[in-house]
């Protein structure tokens, strides 16, 4: 489980805190959805979840985040990746090898697993995200759909309980984004807590996550069951939010 | 305007064609809408455009591509901007000076323009974009949304015949997203002709007037957005229809074919038969 | 630990609206000359002095005391060895002060051009200087996808720390294999970026005609005139007093 307990954070050099006061509890098995507008905080969130924040990022923090009641500050970077992996939003930022084979144990190696066991779970994490076929493919070669995906297996591949996402679906077409999708709800149905940070409400909601955060100007401003969260069009909307179609279209006919 | 005559295009390098046997017309004042997914040959169909292809980009080309009746292999890129602007998808990229009004005036300068048009273009183009409000700020320090806009603008100043844009919001927020189609259907309105390759149906199908759907470098549709997104076949080249489409389904709206949320909220009210499950 | 942010903030200085820096860019650009070219009148102390309290209306007017601070300190141990040295050889501590003085003067001239002058003004001074496009083009180009490029480090640092990646470990090899990871990633995206911008230069007719037109125009205030005249007064007193007062000889050390 990851606890994060009342946590205040300000970037070195920034005048305003980028998280206020936020505490939340992501278990195993769940798809939690992050939204708000751009400046709102929810890539802070997602870095404090495997210790970017402290570690990398300078800022003034208070409160803490437990990791499995592991105090983020007590552990690296690198042993916090054992538990969350974090996936960026551009995969580009992360290739450097020559086969997807090698890109995906990159991660493996880099915290110490067993040569034996880094076979299993890089081809388990290819699998998963039906790269596969593909191992022996330049990174660079791949469509965006797949390189968002090899990103994904890159994370996998570490074997973490928690996956936290950050904006899947930027730049994504229709067909990748129905992959994302199923990726997600299998992480899901095989006892990982997925968390997911986006703009993008119509898919989210596709998606099915069990419980959507609401983040603006880095406080959580509205948490709980999806369907209330969008069925809330008003609110969502001047939070600098789109509401899913189906909600507007409902919400609307319901007043006329 | 636009002729594109039977083109394939193989990129140097590349095994397989990136085109084939394409053959487009386009209209003045036409909004024209390009789905596929990725890699079906959208970006190179808008670079034979203003002639990217086959000045910039290196390979192979058949066919041939005519603005104003000139064919692009016999002007060059710079002539060619005169005629076709182009917007990419990253706004980043992009963005060559630093603040905006200078962004706005480099292409101006480029074409050698008298200083005084200059600054009556980028008055008018400002002002017609509604970003007037940027005009002195620094292009490092604007959001996604403002930067894209921007882009369209240093464009649009060159005052080209069509305005062509590469997936303008595939890195953009949904907020900024709905902005660039709305300043698109505006400019459109206003006799601009508008091109454009899009992901989000939802946002962009309400304002064209024209459809194409590419897969594996071909035209494999065309016809009009409300036609091709309410014939189901679309999905078979992996481009599925939005969300407004999907519900005037589940709610079994008949005699209208609605793409906005507006319109299917008229065709509901209207007392279309409403099946609420 | 490595400090990517700290890194970025460097490249994000901004120019603040001061007085100086609505100046005419080579209003400034004159003024900086100036202000090198003073205190190498003669190696006087007095020549020194005049030249440090004649730039504190710079300051003042451009609110640099803060860069001007900074780079001090960040040349203090330069200065040191100067004073050492030059005092070493000529076991005169006027002369060592004089040079001292020389050397801070010549900092706070750079520091004030370089707080109220933008990236923008400069690669306009260089084209004023008739400094070929592609060399000015390149200049400006180069501060504009520097945040950008700064942005992609700090992405691609943190994106390979959250796979468990440690930079500071091993030997000095080990290290530098390390940096395998971060280097190329770096390296691809920002030819990617080259090729991109390249396609959006030439889509904006970049280079088709010889003679651009310009649309900056930088025009001359009252307060461009009024610095320009204390300029010259201020070169003018430099040289009469250069003159009048006794020289050093020529020695060794000198800065």
């Amino acid at each position: 489980m990851i606890e994060v307990e009342g946590v205040t954070f300000k970037y070195e050099g920034s005048g305003m805190n980028a998280l206020r006061d936020v505490s939340l509890e992501l278990e195993r098995g769940k798809i939690y959805g992050v939204v708000g507008p751009n400046g709102s905080g929810k890539s802070t969130l997602l870095r404090l979840l495997n210790g970017l924040i402290p570690h990398f990022y300078r800022g003034e923090m208070k409160g803490r985040v437990l990791v499995d009641g592991v105090d983020t500050r007590e552990a690296s970077v690198a042993q916090l990746s054992k538990k969350v992996g974090l996936v960026f939003q551009n995969p580009e930022h992360m290739f450097f090898s020559e086969t997807v084979y090698e890109e995906v144990s990159f991660g493996p190696k880099s915290i110490g697993m067993d040569p034996e066991e880094i076979k299993e779970s890089v081809r388990w994490a290819l699998e998963e995200v039906g790269l596969w076929e593909l191992r022996e493919r330049s990174p660079w070669s791949l469509s965006g759909g797949e390189m968002k995906r090899l990103s994904i297996a890159c994370i996998l591949s570490m074997k973490p309980e928690f996956l936290a996402v950050d904006e899947p679906t930027i730049g994504q077409d229709s067909l990748s984004k129905e992959s994302l999708s199923e990726i997600f709800k299998r992480m899901r149905g095989e006892g990982k807590g997925v968390v997911i940070v986006t703009h993008d409400l119509e898919w989210l909601d596709e998606l099915g996550p069990d419980v959507v955060f609401v983040l603006r100007y880095g406080v959580v401003i509205n948490r709980g069951d999806p369907k209330e969260i969008f069925s809330d069009i008003r609110n969502l909307a001047t939070n600098g939010l789109i509401p899913p179609y189906r909600y507007i279209v409902d919400s609307l006919l319901e007043v006329g | 305007m636009l002729k594109i005559e039977n083109v394939t295009f193989r990129y140097e390098g590349s095994k397989r064609p990136a085109l084939s046997e394409v053959s487009l017309e386009i209209d003045r004042g036409e909004f024209l809408l390009i789905a596929g997914l990725s890699g079906s040959g959208k970006s190179t169909l808008l670079r034979l455009l203003n002639g990217l292809i086959p000045h910039f980009y290196r390979g192979e080309m058949k066919g041939r591509v005519l603005v104003d009746g000139v064919d692009t292999r016999e002007a060059s890129v710079a002539q060619l901007s005169k005629k076709v602007g182009l917007v990419f998808q990253n706004p980043d990229n992009q963005i060559v000076t630093l603040r905006v009004d200078r962004e706005i005036a480099f292409g101006l300068e480029n074409l050698g323009l008298p200083r005084e048009e200059i600054i009556e273009r980028i008055n008018e183009v400002l002002k017609k974009l509604g970003i007037e409000h940027l005009r002195k700020r620094g292009t490092a320090e604007l959001s996604g949304g403002e930067k894209q806009l921007v882009a369209i603008a240093s464009v649009l100043a060159m005052k080209p015949d069509v305005i062509v844009l590469d997936e303008p919001t595939s890195e953009l927020d949904p907020f900024s997203s709905a902005r660039i189609a709305k300043v698109l259907g505006n400019l459109n309105r206003e006799g601009v002709t508008v091109v454009v390759a899009e992901h989000r149906l939802d946002l962009f199908a309400p304002k064209a007037n024209r459809m194409i759907v590419m897969s594996n470098g071909r035209i494999v549709r065309e016809g009009h957005p409300r036609e091709l997104l309410y014939r189901g076949d679309i999905s078979l080249h992996g481009v599925r229809p939005p969300s407004v489409v999907k519900l005037a389904r589940k709610y079994g709206v008949v005699g209208a074919q609605p793409l906005a949320v507006g319109e299917l909220i008229v065709a509901l009210r209207r007392g279309v038969r409403i099946d609420r499950s | 630990m490595l400090d990517p942010m700290g890194m970025v903030e460097i490249f994000r200085t901004q120019v603040g609206e001061t007085p100086y820096s609505r100046l005419n860019p080579s209003t400034k650009f004159i003024l900086f000359a100036s202000f090198i070219a003073l205190p190498l009148i003669s190696a006087s102390l007095p020549i020194q002095i005049f030249s440090l309290i004649a730039q504190v209306p710079l300051i003042i007017l451009s609110r640099s005391e803060r860069r001007v601070k900074r780079s001090l300190k960040a040349s203090l141990l330069f200065i040191v060895v100067l004073v050492v040295l030059n005092y070493l050889t000529t076991h005169s501590l006027e002369f060592s002060l004089a040079m001292v003085l020389r050397l801070v003067s010549m900092i706070i001239a750079s520091a004030i051009f370089m707080t109220g002058t933008s990236p923008a003004e400069i690669g306009d001074l260089l084209t004023k200087l008739k400094v070929p496009l592609q060399i000015t083009f390149s200049f400006v180009i180069a501060l504009r996808f520097i945040p950008v490029l700064a942005d992609d480090v700090v992405m691609i640092i943190t994106s390979q720390v959250s796979r468990g990646y440690e930079l500071e470990r091993g030997g000095f090899l080990e290290k530098v294999k390390r940096l395998i990871p971060i280097l190329i990633p770096m390296i691809i995206i920002a030819i990617r970026r080259g090729h991109q911008l390249a396609e959006a230069l030439e889509t904006k007719a970049f280079g088709a005609i010889e003679r651009r037109s310009s649309y900056v125009v930088y025009e001359y205030g009252r307060g461009d005139w009024i610095l320009l005249i204390y300029a010259i007064i201020v070169i003018t007193i430099g040289l009469v007093v250069g003159t009048l007062t006794p020289q050093f000889q020529l020695l060794p050390f000198r800065c």
